[in-house]
């Protein structure tokens, strides 16, 4: 399945076998690489997520592989009420990808913020522009940042994802809070 | 094959034959915790980077599985043999002596002289459960964890 993993769902939780400190070199050199490859669907880089089958509102649609697929079509993770309920407190145990979620994170906060650039370049042109001014290179302009911003969009709704692999904890609970 | 080897051994099969959907909790606590930290090492592509913090953290974990046990039991139990930690902390003295022998064969000579004190080893796993986060100190580091046994480690007899 894919999650959010740049708007996680409240009580996902890295680290609670293995909570080494950040390396923010390592999430600096990830963002970058993020920039000209993101390998958000793949197996062999999905995220390890330890569950349980009724949080999982629509499990019936997990896929085997995410390989030869694109983000966009592995199901997005949906949590029911339940399971909303009992994750809250830090129960989500996401296995890996700690470095990964925060130059994630750094990677789109950079996306948006070009797309706001973009946007606040068509504004400005929309402000200024006078009448005529849409044909000839105003004209070009505007198609072209028009292009752009739907790229960053697309771009940045899919660099959101990430695909995960669900491990499902049992019926034994560890469930802090129970 | 030590015992703790086996069940990571056990762990990275069972993940790898897909027969651990639906039963990692059901596993019992020793196996559940071996296949959770199993998959929360340091591996990008099958590679395992674990750092030297890590690597100690993995290790200490094992032993305070042992000592956790044996606490529990000990809650049980006659505390009769104060001072004998071979008595008091049965599961505590099998995991070190497996830890040493994991390391005697290895080029990981500060892991095996930590291993090889069985009392520091002890205070070391003590440590570990009044603080959760006591792994990230400056001083929780092979080097610095041998350096300590240097100065103090010498035994009386």
């Amino acid at each position: 399945m894919a999650m959010n993993l740049y708007d996680p769902p409240k009580g996902a939780f890295w680290g609670e076998f293995n909570d080494r400190p950040l390396n923010q070199d390592h999430v600096a050199t990830l963002a970058r690489d993020f920039g000209a490859c993101l390998d958000n669907c793949e197996d062999k880089t999905s995220l390890d997520a330890a569950v349980k089958r009724e949080w999982i509102k629509n499990i019936e649609n997990a896929i085997e592989t995410a390989d030869g697929t694109t983000v966009n079509d592995v199901p997005l993770m949906e949590l029911t009420e339940e399971g909303l309920a009992v994750i809250k407190p830090n129960n989500l145990w996401i296995l890996s990808g700690n470095h990964r979620r925060m130059a994630l994170i750094r990677h789109v906060t950079d996306l948006k913020s070009d797309l706001a650039d973009t946007m606040a370049s068509l504004d400005k042109i929309e402000v200024e522009k006078k009448e005529g001014d849409i044909a000839g290179k105003l004209g070009q302009e505007v198609e072209r940042l028009n292009k752009k911003a739907e790229g960053l969009g697309e771009r940045i709704e899919s660099s959101c994802k990430w695909v995960i692999r669900l491990y499902d904890r049992g019926k034994h609970s560890r469930i802090s809070g129970d | 094959m030590t015992e703790v080897s086996t069940v990571v051994y056990l762990a990275t099969e069972s993940i790898h034959n897909n027969d651990i959907v639906g039963k990692i909790e059901e596993t019992g606590e020793k196996l559940s915790n071996a296949i959770f930290r199993f998959l929360s090492r340091n591996e990008i592509r099958g590679v395992h980077l674990a750092t030297d913090e890590e690597q100690l953290q993995e290790d200490v974990y094992v032993l305070k599985d042992a000592i956790e046990l044996d606490l529990r039991d000990l809650k049980d139990r006659d505390r009769g043999n104060e001072g004998d930690p071979t008595i008091l902390y049965r599961n505590f003295m099998k995991a070190v002596k497996e830890k040493e022998e994991e390391y005697r064969d290895k080029e990981l000579s500060g892991y095996k002289r930590l291993f090889c004190v069985p009392s520091f080893a002890l205070g070391l796993v003590m440590a570990s459960r009044i603080r959760r986060h006591y792994t990230h100190s400056s001083w929780f580091k092979i080097s610095s964890l041998n350096q300590m046994l240097k100065v103090h480690g010498a035994v009386s007899q």
